[in-house]
């Protein structure tokens, strides 16, 4: 589950949160929601900042009305589906979902 | 032309060279380059200073850096102030100084940009330059290298250009840059020497990045009125339009949609009255190779999926038709972050009024445009040029 914040006027689902929606609402609501979503583009980061440990997986992942950046917990093909979690923190994690071959 | 506002030019541009510069600070740089500037005209007395650095307060522990650089340069009883768009700082710059002229606030006014990078290490670079990001996707430990990677691995498998297209990106900077004496790295790369190089972030590798570097670059902007006694070849400042894209990479319909950068171009263009055939010369901010190609799609020189075309087929090389970085670009050239967007305006200075020596483009220039954005493309400022004589 992931906490997100929804505007009242356009609907749009804000992560991370804002003060002003881009269609100028102040209102929003807060809901904790299921994504799941397609991979859209991946990286394996081998020069990673201080700190983090490398390679790094992060992806670019597309659950229709929203998109996320997340780490990847696992390697994964662009196309497979993944499931976002938030971590402590509240860091995006990416788990793919049963995992599909490349094109298929 | 924004019909209220009086024509401005550029009569000199300063630039250190750009590299290592062991033993000297952020003032002593961009008091070089300032001075290169003012050093045409004997005892010029201007009206204001701009000056454009990201983060000396992290590199140097130094905060006030304008103020500092106006005691050196002896600027007493005049408007000074620091503007700050990260990588797009010295873009930025030069539209407050613009703005200055043209509004009729000032007759003369000194834009410097620069930064002072080297001192730290790479990581340490990784680490200030990272907090340029929203926090959500730094704490995943993105950078903007890594955004760089995902945007290729998006526009690779979209497009599905030549394997090659980056490379040519990079051969064609470094061959730019090996012709500028003030390049960083004034060093030709080969095929074989792009694929050897490490990977950085899949799919990109050292290659395809600009080197951390010194370095400090200047415009003096003047009334056009005003230029001609001092140049009978002023470069005219036609338009400066400055547009924000999400702030959040995320959030953008699509990574290859740089909203920012397409904007500003558009609108720049509009206010100065051109089309895109009428542009002769680009500089823009190839941070990374990836992003020379989507930059100039998003531009609109080329067709989305297209841009690979710029390089590969020799049409931005600096005997192409359409020349792209003949600096060398941040790739070669080197990107002392605060520098980079004037020393932009300094290429087109030279490259229009034929000074830029062995890189000077074949074609004849009298109209260019150059891109300086901060970020990822967060806050993108476009400049256009035309010959005032
Ligand atoms: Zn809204």
């Amino acid at each position: 589950m992931v906490r997100v914040q929804v505007c009242r006027r356009c609907g749009r689902i804000n992560l991370p949160f804002k003060y002003r929606c881009k269609c100028g609402s102040r209102e929003f609501d807060y809901i904790e929601m299921n994504i799941e979503g397609t991979l859209v583009a991946t990286t394996k980061i081998f020069i990673t900042p201080k700190g983090y440990p490398s390679p790094l997986l992060v992806g670019l992942v597309d659950a229709g009305n929203l998109k996320l950046l997340v780490r990847l917990e696992e390697e994964a093909p662009v196309g497979n589906v993944i499931e976002v979690v938030q971590a402590d923190g509240g860091v995006l994690v990416g788990r793919p979902k049963k995992l599909v071959t490349d094109g298929s | 032309m924004v019909p209220f506002l009086r024509k401005v030019a550029i009569v000199s541009a300063g630039m250190t060279k750009f590299g290592k510069h062991d033993g000297k600070s952020l003032l002593d740089l961009m008091s070089e380059a300032a001075l290169e500037a003012l050093s045409v005209y004997d005892s010029l007395d201007i009206d204001m200073l701009v000056g454009a650095t990201m983060a000396p307060e992290l590199y140097e522990n130094s905060v006030g850096p304008i103020n500092k650089l106006a005691g050196v340069l002896g600027l007493e009883g005049k408007t000074v102030l620091r503007v700050e768009n990260t990588s797009g700082s010295g873009g930025a710059g030069i539209f407050v100084g613009y703005l200055a002229v043209a509004s009729g606030y000032a007759d003369k006014v000194l834009v410097v940009g620069g930064e002072k990078m080297t001192s730290k290490s790479t990581e340490e670079n990784a680490y200030i330059i990272s907090g340029l990001l929203h926090d959500c996707e730094r704490s995943l430990g993105v950078t903007l290298p890594s955004y760089a990677a995902l945007l290729a691995n998006w526009y690779f498998r979209k497009y599905n250009p030549p394997k090659d297209s980056l490379a040519h990106v990079a051969i064609k900077n470094h061959y730019h840059g090996s012709l500028n004496p003030k390049a960083h790295i004034q060093k030709r790369i080969t095929l074989e020497e792009y694929f050897q190089s490490k990977i950085v972030a899949e799919p990109l590798r050292v290659m395809d990045y600009t080197p951390i570097s010194d370095g400090a670059a200047s415009v003096l902007l003047m009334a056009l009125d005003e230029a001609y006694s001092y140049t009978d070849k002023p470069v005219v400042i036609s338009a400066v339009v400055g547009k924000t894209d999400s702030f959040v990479v995320h959030e953008r319909d699509e990574l290859d949609r740089m909203n920012g950068v397409a904007l500003s171009v558009e609108k720049a263009l509009s206010q100065a009255g051109l089309r895109r055939e009428d542009i002769d010369l680009i500089e823009l901010h190839d941070m990374a190779t990836i992003l020379e190609i989507v930059e100039l799609e998003n531009m609109g020189f080329f067709k989305r999926g297209e841009g690979w075309r710029g390089a590969m087929e020799k049409i931005t090389w600096l005997d192409g038709e359409l020349p792209v970085n003949t600096s060398g670009g941040l790739k070669s050239k080197g990107h002392p972050i605060g520098a980079t967007g004037v020393a932009q305006a300094y290429e087109v200075f030279l490259q229009m009024r034929r000074e830029a020596g062995e890189r000077q483009a074949k074609k004849n220039v009298s109209r260019a445009l150059s891109m300086s954005m901060g970020g990822f493309g967060q806050n993108a400022y476009t400049i256009i040029y035309e010959a005032g004589w």
